[in-house]
């Protein structure tokens, strides 16, 4: 175990210098001019615009650019963002808890009804049920995350008027950032003495179409998987003996087979993680969600650069670090392996 | 001695895409109490699926039909899942061909054999079941039982394996162990061990035994009694003595014929000609008349009664005459 630890935060190392390589020099290829789009395009004297250039360090080659970049990540410096003047690693970790936050509860979305559903489609297998399962999975497997969010809006907050359309709180309600996840917060003693369980129910109505919009394609993934996974699992032939043993028919499926099928659907929700980015962006743009799929976008446009870089190398090292969890988790699934 | 299973014309088809497939015509035998039934056959004749239906664990769309399916006053035929339960692993066990995968990858040897006393030894509690496991272990030859009950089973070798599926099966004392091919997928020298392993407690824990094999030197040395299948019907039953030494039945004799002879150099090897009936499309005489080397033309045109004379039964017209050919 400790050498299986070592080893992956030693490939840690090229992996991270491959995406700081990257996102830098990528928004650099990108056509578009930071100073330029801060200034607006006519009027800029030339000579502000120089002077600007290289104030930002700018005007130096890249490579030399590069070099000061990595040397200041080093010691944990970012750099500031162009537009707002604060440094990218505190703007980072105020927004990362809310994706975060929207991010677990899609998977578990995902988790809690893909997993009993492949399961229940898998052993009733071509019968109604396993139909209309896999076919509903199949709808929401499709489903553009931008269309899906807007349905959802009109439905329950147009429509029938059960949740908000946007943020994470409610206006009326003051709930100070602890840990920055709004579901925790809103129960700090203090929270509860002066407003109730009230800030912590808005908390979960603004969180449940972003929830719903965000873990829809990962819940068909999940099922779907489950599915195939249980059914490969239930020809096997230590299925037969454990129903040779006299186990009920709940614990066959639960115990014996599902425990096997996990293997690969763990493997699955590790991946997942990774896609729910890239739903974030367009689940937070929808749902004014204030997390960094949103911030992201706004600092593509306006070509933010030390956002971009730090944003994107954060993401990836979060990426990498639940990849690494789910890594760990298989260990414990799979005793081929441990 | 009492009757512990007797069945009395089972027939069992699988409904198929392409039509009924009958996979099992009319099988009757009965086996004893303490008794060891050896089945013989090819693969596909019919002699798994028999005992499957004995462990109730047909697939879904198998139709079982018979006049009796009887194992201790307890009539099996129809009857519920429930009271299956309660009949497998406790009043039956079965261990199967392929160890390796018939154990639980993701569980360890304690807990697998520990499970079988869990369902149906509730009265039991957490030490006494351990203690129970470990006996178990050493009653199937497992050295050091204690370092072997956190072992998963990727880190057991093939006999180990079976050991542990065997401890598994009698855990409860079943009074019937219905053993499917356990040393097919064995090494030769680790299979001895398995049938030593299997008679020897047989006769200690007085168990009756369905051992099933497609090899008769295998079954021949362990069993009171054979039975041959072809095509899922009985074609020859009797003790294993005379039914080794004299075969009636030209399929039995060809399967006898067909076991190589290691002492015998440069001879060819003999093997039967052709191929099984197709189950979906099944000819209306002897199944076995197109093979046979004693066949005449009233073999195709109705299938032949089954004898029965003294302990033996045979269902064939020509039968094979032997003059006690021992070895």
């Amino acid at each position: 175990m400790k050498r299986f630890l070592v080893e992956r935060l030693l490939q840690l190392i090229p992996t991270l210098i491959g995406i700081s390589l990257f996102s830098f020099f990528i928004i650099r290829m990108v056509p578009g001019d930071p100073v330029l789009l801060m200034l607006g395009e006519r009027g800029a004297d030339p000579k502000i615009y120089m002077e600007m250039k290289s104030s930002l360090g700018l005007d130096r080659p890249v490579f030399e650019q590069y070099y000061s970049y990595m040397e200041n990540a080093l010691t944990g410096d970012f750099g500031k963002s162009i537009v707002s003047k604060r440094p990218v690693t505190s703007e980072f970790f105020a927004r990362f808890p809310a994706t975060l936050e929207l991010g677990i509860c899609a998977v578990l979305f995902a988790i809690i009804l893909g997993i009993p559903a492949g399961v229940i489609a898998a052993t009733k297998r071509n019968t109604p049920i396993d139909y209309i399962l896999m076919g509903t999975s199949l709808v929401g497997f499709s489903m553009p995350i931008f269309w899906w969010g807007l349905i959802l809006i009109i439905i329950f907050s147009v429509g029938l008027g059960l949740t908000p359309v946007s943020g994470r709180l409610s206006v009326i309600y003051d709930v100070e950032a602890m840990t920055g996840f709004m579901l925790i917060d809103s129960l700090h003693p203090d929270v509860l003495n002066e407003e109730g369980l009230a800030p912590f129910i808005s908390a979960i109505k603004h969180l449940l179409l972003p929830t719903i919009a965000m873990g829809t394609i990962p819940l068909a993934v999940v099922a779907r998987m489950t599915r195939s996974s249980v059914l490969e699992v239930l020809r096997a032939p230590y299925i037969q003996t454990a129903k040779a043993k006299g186990q009920s028919y709940f614990k066959v499926i639960w115990v014996h087979a599902f425990r096997n099928a996990l293997i690969p659907i763990v493997t699955v929700i590790g991946l997942l993680f990774g896609s729910i980015i890239t739903g974030a962006i367009l689940t937070e743009t929808i749902f004014s969600w204030p997390g960094i799929g949103k911030w992201l976008v706004a600092s593509i446009h306006a070509r933010d650069y030390p956002v971009i870089q730090g944003g994107v190398l954060f993401i990836a090292i979060m990426i990498i670090t639940i990849n690494f969890i789910v890594d760990v988790i298989y260990t414990y699934v799979n005793p081929r392996i441990r | 001695m009492e009757k512990l299973l007797d069945v009395k014309n089972l027939s069992i088809s699988f409904e198929t895409k392409k039509g009924i497939a009958h996979a099992v015509r009319n099988v009757s035998f009965e086996v004893y109490e303490g008794e060891t039934l050896g089945v013989v056959g090819e693969s596909g004749c019919g002699k798994s699926i028999t005992n499957l239906a004995i462990m109730g664990l047909l697939p879904e769309n198998a139709i079982v039909k018979a006049d009796r399916l009887n194992f201790k006053g307890t009539e099996l035929l129809n009857l519920n899942e429930k009271s299956w339960q309660e009949i497998r692993g406790e009043k039956i066990g079965m261990i199967f061909q392929d160890p390796m995968s018939s154990l639980n990858p993701c569980y360890t040897v304690e807990y697998q054999i520990d499970e079988v006393l869990k369902i149906h030894k509730p009265e039991l509690n957490k030490e006494q079941r351990k203690e129970k496991v470990l006996s178990l272990l050493k009653d199937v030859g497992i050295p050091a039982p204690n370092e072997r009950l956190k072992s998963y089973p990727h880190e057991l070798s093939g006999g180990m394996s079976q050991r542990v599926m065997i401890a598994m099966a009698i855990a409860c004392d079943p009074k019937l162990l219905i053993a499917d091919e356990p040393t097919t997928a064995l090494d030769v020298t680790v299979q001895g061990q398995i049938l030593d392993l299997l008679s020897k407690l047989q006769k200690t824990k007085a168990m009756a035994v369905i051992f099933v094999s497609h090899d008769l030197s295998v079954v021949r040395d362990i069993t009171d009694k054979i039975q041959v299948m072809y095509a899922g019907e009985v074609i020859e039953s009797g003790s294993t003595e005379e039914v080794i030494n004299e075969p009636r039945h030209p399929y039995t004799k060809g399967l006898l014929d067909s076991i190589p002879n290691f002492h015998k150099k440069n001879t060819e090897l003999y093997s039967i000609p052709g191929i099984v009936p197709d189950l979906l499309n099944r000819p209306n005489g002897c199944q076995f008349a197109k093979r046979c080397f004693n066949r005449s033309d009233d073999c195709e045109e109705a299938l032949p009664n089954i004898e029965q004379r003294d302990n033996r039964s045979l269902r064939c017209l020509h039968p094979v005459v032997t003059e006690g050919i021992k070895e």
